[in-house]
């Protein structure tokens, strides 16, 4: 016998036996893995987990600039924003803005846009105006933009149907009229190196993305082209100003669409600049009661006295991520810097507060300081040699000076994948398992040594190859499944909205958003038991489950690690919502194998389990989310139906093609 | 003997096309004019255009008479002599010609870059003469013409013709041999090249004064206050040199140097406003003249309506000789105004109220931009509006050289017109009305990669009271990276496209006016008229417009973190998908003893299997590999 071929065989003996420990205990290792996975994102809000911001574009230069904007120059903007309170239409408050434009000396353009809502059939229409005011000596290549909407945004009360509805539109006046004067200021300065583009866009999200759609040149159907055009857009701003008499806080919403970020420079220099001038500076509002950097206490653990800081830091910094990475997930925020990114614009929406009877009259500010902001801004953003530094948008904000970067906040969906990959292994090596029981009654002969140990390799050598085959008969059922659930079934629930609205069309006048939504929901939900029933009763008793759960798994892991590349939050999300429940899905079994023993403990997990992919089913979810926002059911269905047809967000056809298959499979796993 | 050439109108260039009355005292010696028009363009905007033009002799055709320098740059001459130059045109300018407020401009060539066109006499050496002329003028002018190569020169064979053969040209339908200079005996060849992002700046500008005869010294130069000029919203600096001819029959060739430079001054953005123009506009005012100009003027285009300004100084004269639209022409000749004394200034008075546009925006028929469409890598191309907004179709030649990094798909090329009223109501949303645009003649040439650029010289007719869109899709290349420019990444800068145009009649200034303005004598462009002298002929203007530069930013290396980290695990998962697939994607079956010695017995195999007892299962995918 050959030396060197025994030495293999004995090799591969000690890591068959290291592999066969390893599979006692996979399950158990997927479990850990989850765990720490869950304990690791806890870390995130810790001081000590983020680092401090910095400015990586050295061009940028905030708060270098002597500002000009000053309270003589704030005058205009009262005087605009009484102005356009006495122009009750919105065809006169346009027309009064584009005169203010071109009697500062810009080119001013109208552009009108259609667009019809995907579910209800529902016209919107609305006029966007622009001004550019080309940079002296310019050569009208780069451009900047500042921008403002005719309504002031509050998350999702800001739907347009809403308010048409209600009839009480919250308008952002106070944003158009700092526009106006911002634009009669800036035309006075002469160190812009990029034109700037001012902005009004009506009807919210959607007229932005027309106009940037029209900007772009490209042909679409629901907007009319745009000819007054600069050259490629560099950063923009929106102001969002409502109605108040004095403002006690500035807060950035910059999540775009699709978890797109801006980069993080743009951040970093409006809160060393909001810094500077004492406006008091947060993300979407969330207030900190900590000093923005803490360093002293960082450094100082073992004073006790400053364990309740450090804690309070952490609540606040829990409070930022939670809200900053839900917006990132849904993409719906307040403001119109959304589509912006799509288009490879860095944008921000600044929101004012309005002050409260409770604020301190020192904290208090109101035009003059705004415009000191913007003017700030933008000196940073014409001085931008380049573009902004690339890949500076990884990043989460526990604070606005503190971020965590890519290479700290991707471990943990990593690990909960990898969970995910144990427990699919786990449920492989069950399915292969099978025909090894009666494997090692044969080892019991006393032969030579080495000829029991080449009996062993080649039993078990065969013992693969046909568990191998055996796995290649089944797994032809397992595919037909797994295409009829993600293929089927998915594309069924993503046409669904579609249809009814074509279907809709075809009967006349009786349609309404309200009726539709509810068919929606209620046609996806009888489409999904009516899935469920065909899928479960197609199922013979001989199909293996423990393949299924493996692929089942392995598909849940490929989705959510393509999805954390970009989109984080939202993988985050998928990943907390699918990772416990496919996890905890019992390792499956063949038809012939139930003892009747476990089947006791069995039920109990199976309909806790069951209850549990119940709660986190997609009907279910948007229920919690309009408990939640207190938005309209209808409202809310439209909603993200729009913002797939219109800003191509994920969430719609990964919900119908990913997320609600696989609980339909989970299902079929745990009861078959 | 280069320079040797029979007298020829079609020889000449843009400059000449009728020969006109020029003082016979001229022709012996060089002459010098110099001369600034101030033209308010709207309330806020002035333009002031300074035009220093050196006649000169310096040598003459037969080549008889030794060279002589008198007012004519000797550093110009010899360049010209050296590389056998039969003209050139060279300008830099900065910031954006407005033509929908402005109107047009003085000097055609309106691009915010450095654009430089000449005509080489064709022979063997042409190339190296081209490099060593743009290393001559990059020496001389400060300016980096050094990087001018192959890759940003082009040859447009239509847009840089004679008058007198674009004008046939334009006006006739029919097509054209494409010989640019068939009757020239000598033949040259045309050079065009644009060098996006060159900024003037001051360093640029001393050599260039430094070429006049009486330097900043004395006379209409002093003006020059580099702080107000390199402030202005506009401004632009060109040198023109070639050759025109004197006399009845053109006996007389002399060589002609234009220097100009445009300013267009934003008097709200300055830090006062007095009553003097000079004094608000250049913060100096006028000592002296230039001994050594025979001609000394100041011409002030005076509105006749619009919200402008008022003159208050009483002109030397009102000039008559050429209509201009809307304007009234205000001479005043320095040579009798300036006393060594006493400094001078015009008295104006500034308006109070405000109006934001001089022109109204029908009043220009013919208007050009051109945009970039697409963002990212995604849906590339060019659009280009051509509005006419003239009562009669324009024909036009549209030449446009991309670089070899933008790979143009001709084939997407579309010209489509839309009339006026259908494009300007916002309520159409989809282009309404559109129909196609025939070329009546087209010339493209393909790019060459990291070569010659993409060109693209398209003949056709805008209708009246229309736009023509012309688009066409482009996608980005990568750059080697060496190739990428030394300095910060802002991305590059793409030249302007031009557009020929010959204008009927039109209702506004024109470049014609200001030239036959600022030298009567010679009508540079105007009123090439056909050969039936007919009464009924219409005033033809031939210009060039101008288009917005644009900016690309290729795809960049990016060696940051996260995307090392992406390339590299994306490379693992790609080997290990390659070998999972490759496992997953073969049939495996168990093999009987017989099969398996059968095999071992084929020649060519080793013999290990022969050893073994029992069934051994081999894959028949591993018999494949041993084989």
């Amino acid at each position: 016998m050959d030396n060197k071929y025994l030495k293999r065989l004995r090799r591969t003996e000690k890591i068959q036996t290291v592999l066969a420990k390893v599979q006692q205990h996979i399950s158990l290792l997927s479990y850990i893995l989850l765990v720490v996975a869950f304990l690791w994102l806890l870390t995130f809000p810790s001081i000590y987990y983020s680092k401090k911001t910095y400015i990586s574009e050295n061009a940028l230069l905030p708060n270098q600039a002597i500002l000009q904007y000053e309270t003589h120059q704030a005058q205009s903007a009262y005087q605009h924003m009484h102005a356009l309170q006495a122009h009750q239409s919105s065809e006169q408050a346009l027309r009064y803005v584009q005169r203010v434009l071109e009697e500062t000396g810009l080119r001013t353009e109208t552009q009108s846009f259609n667009y019809t809502d995907p579910l209800s059939g529902r016209l919107r229409t609305g006029n966007n105006l622009h001004g550019i005011m080309y940079a002296p000596q310019g050569d009208t290549t780069e451009a900047l933009v500042l921008a403002a909407e005719w309504s002031s945004g509050d998350g999702l009360l800001d739907d347009i149907h809403q308010q048409h509805e209600e009839g009480g539109i919250r308008r952002n006046i106070n944003g158009v009229a700092q526009l106006l004067s911002l634009a009669q200021h800036f035309r006075t300065l002469n160190h812009w190196s990029k034109d700037l583009i001012f902005l009004v866009v009506e009807q919210g999200q959607i007229g932005a993305e027309m106009w940037l759609r029209g900007y772009h040149g490209n042909d679409y159907p629901y907007a009319a082209p745009i000819r007054l055009r600069s050259g490629a857009i560099q950063g923009a701003l929106a102001l969002d100003l409502p109605a108040g008499e004095s403002y006690s806080g500035l807060g950035a919403f910059f999540a775009g669409k699709n978890g797109q970020l801006p980069n993080l420079d743009l951040l970093n220099i409006l809160a060393r600049i909001t810094q500077k001038l004492d406006v008091p500076w947060t993300l979407q509002h969330i207030t900190r009661r900590t000093a923005p950097l803490l360093s002293a206490h960082r450094q100082d653990i073992s004073d006790t006295g400053n364990w309740g800081m450090l804690w309070q830091h952490y609540c606040d910094a829990t409070r930022t991520l939670v809200g900053t990475m839900s917006a990132q997930a849904s993409g719906i925020t307040v403001g119109i810097h959304g589509p912006f990114h799509r288009f490879r614009i860095d944008a921000v929406t600044l929101q004012a507060q309005v002050a409260t009877a409770e604020d301190p009259i020192s904290m208090r500010f109101h035009f003059a300081e705004v415009g000191k902001v913007v003017e700030s801004t933008f000196h940073s953003l014409s001085n931008l040699l380049e573009h902004f530094h690339q890949s500076f948008f990884f990043y989460l904000l526990p604070s606005p000076w503190q971020y965590i970067s890519i290479a700290d906040f991707s471990p943990p969906i990593l690990i909960m994948a990898a969970a995910l990959l144990c427990s699919a292994l786990a449920s492989w090596w069950a399915a292969t398992e099978e025909d090894s029981t009666d494997a090692s009654s044969s080892t019991e002969d006393s032969k030579h040594e080495d000829s029991v140990l080449f009996d062993r390799a080649e039993k078990q050598f065969t013992r693969r190859i046909t568990t191998y085959l055996a796995f290649w008969s089944k797994f032809p059922q397992v595919q037909r499944l797994l295409w009829t659930c993600y293929g089927g079934l998915g594309t069924v629930l993503y046409l669904l909205p579609w249809a009814l609205a074509n279907w809709c069309g075809t009967m006349t006048d009786s349609c309404t958003l309200q009726d539709n939504a509810s068919w929606w929901l209620w046609g996806s939900v009888s489409i999904v038991v009516g899935g469920l029933a065909v899928l479960g009763s197609q199922c013979p008793p001989q199909c293996d489950t423990r393949l299924l759960r493996t692929c089942v798994l392995l598909i849940v892991m490929l989705a959510t690690t393509a999805v954390s590349v970009m989109n984080f939050s939202l993988a985050l999300v998928l990943a907390l919502l699918l990772c416990p429940p496919m996890v905890f899905l019992p390792t499956g079994h063949s038809a012939s194998t139930i003892s009747s023993a476990t089947v006791g403990g069995c039920q109990l997990r199976r309909m806790v389990l069951t209850v549990w992919l119940m709660i986190i089913s997609p009907p279910m979810l948007v229920y919690f989310m309009h408990r939640f926002t207190a938005l309209p059911l209808p409202q809310l269905l439209g909603r993200i139906l729009v913002e797939y047809d219109l800003f191509g967000a994920w969430i719609y056809p990964l919900i119908g093609f990913v997320y609600w298959p696989t609980l339909v499979l989970a299902l079929i796993i745990l009861w078959r | 003997m280069r320079f040797l050439c029979p007298l020829s109108i079609t020889l000449l260039g843009w400059g000449l096309a009728e020969s006109s009355s020029f003082p016979s005292t001229s022709l012996e010696s060089d002459r010098f004019t110099e001369k600034l028009l101030i033209n308010p363009l709207t309330t806020d905007k002035v333009l002031a255009h300074f035009d220093f033009t050196i006649t000169s002799r310096w040598h003459t055709p037969e080549g008889q008479e030794p060279h002589h320098y008198r007012l004519f740059p000797r550093l110009i001459g010899q360049i010209i002599e050296k590389f056998g130059i039969r003209e050139f045109h060279l300008s830099i300018g900065q910031g954006r010609w407005d033509y929908d407020s402005w109107g047009y401009p003085v000097e055609p060539s309106t691009s915010p870059s450095l654009e430089l066109w000449t005509r080489l006499e064709t022979g063997d050496d042409m190339e190296d003469r081209w490099q060593g002329f743009t290393n001559a003028l990059s020496g001389l002018f400060c300016a980096s013409l050094n990087f001018v190569d192959n890759t940003t020169t082009s040859s447009p064979l239509l847009s840089f013709r004679s008058p007198s053969q674009l004008q046939k040209l334009l006006q006739d339908k029919a097509e054209h041999p494409t010989t640019p200079e068939a009757t020239s005996p000598t033949p040259s060849e045309l050079r065009h090249t644009f060098l996006a992002r060159e900024g003037v700046c001051t360093e640029n500008l001393t050599p260039w004064i430094k070429l006049l005869p009486c330097q900043a010294k004395s006379g209409l130069t002093t003006l020059l206050n580099t702080y107000r000029l390199f402030d202005s919203s506009y401004h632009s600096m060109s040198i023109h040199v070639h050759r025109t001819c004197l006399g009845e029959s053109c006996s007389k060739e002399v060589w002609r140097m234009r220097q100009t430079l445009t300013t267009v001054t934003d008097r709200l953005r300055l830090p006062r406003q007095s009553p003097a123009l000079l004094d608000t506009l250049f913060d100096r005012s006028l000592k002296n003249t230039c001994p050594l100009a025979d001609q000394s003027t100041i011409s002030v285009l005076v509105p006749t309506e619009g919200n402008t300004f008022t003159l208050q100084s009483k002109p030397s004269s009102w000039s008559k000789a050429i209509p201009i639209p809307e304007r009234k022409v205000a001479l005043f000749d320095l040579k009798s105004l300036v006393t060594p004394n006493q400094s001078f200034d015009i008295d104006i008075t500034w308006p109070n109220t405000w109006d934001a546009h001089g022109l109204s925006r029908s009043s220009i028929p013919l208007v050009m931009h051109r945009y970039v469409t697409g963002q990212g890598l995604e849906r590339n191309g060019l659009e280009v509006h051509l509005e006419n907004r003239h009562t009669q179709d324009i024909p036009v030649v549209y030449l446009d050289t991309l670089p070899w990094y933008l790979n143009v798909y001709f084939h997407t090329l579309r010209l489509e017109a839309q009339p006026l009223s259908a494009a300007q109501q916002p309520q159409v949303l989809a282009r309404a009305n559109t129909t196609t645009v025939e070329p009546t003649e087209m010339y493209l040439q393909p790019s060459h990669d990291h070569g010659r650029p993409a060109v693209m010289e398209i003949r056709f007719t805008i209708p009246a009271q229309s736009l023509v869109t012309l688009s066409v899709d482009f996608d980005k290349m990568f750059l080697k990276y060496t190739e990428h420019p030394p300095d910060a990444n802002r991305g590059l800068n793409v030249g302007s496209a031009i557009l020929t145009a010959a204008l009927v009649s039109p209702s506004t200034v024109t470049p014609c006016d200001y030239q036959g303005l600022l030298h009567p004598e010679e009508q540079l462009w105007r009123h090439v008229r056909t050969t039936t002298e007919s009464a009924t002929v219409p005033e033809v203007c031939l210009t060039r417009l101008y288009s917005e530069l644009f900016l690309v930013s290729l795809p960049t290396p990016d060696f940051s973190m996260p995307y090392n980290v992406i390339a590299f695990t994306c490379t693992v998962l790609a080997f290990f998908f390659g070998s999972m697939f490759n496992s997953l994607s073969r049939g495996y079956v168990v093999l009987s003893r017989e099969d398996v010695q059968n095999t071992t017995e084929s020649p060519g195999t080793a013999g290990n299997t022969s050893q073994k007892n029992g069934d051994t299962p081999v894959s028949k995918s591993d018999q494949k590999k041993s084989q």
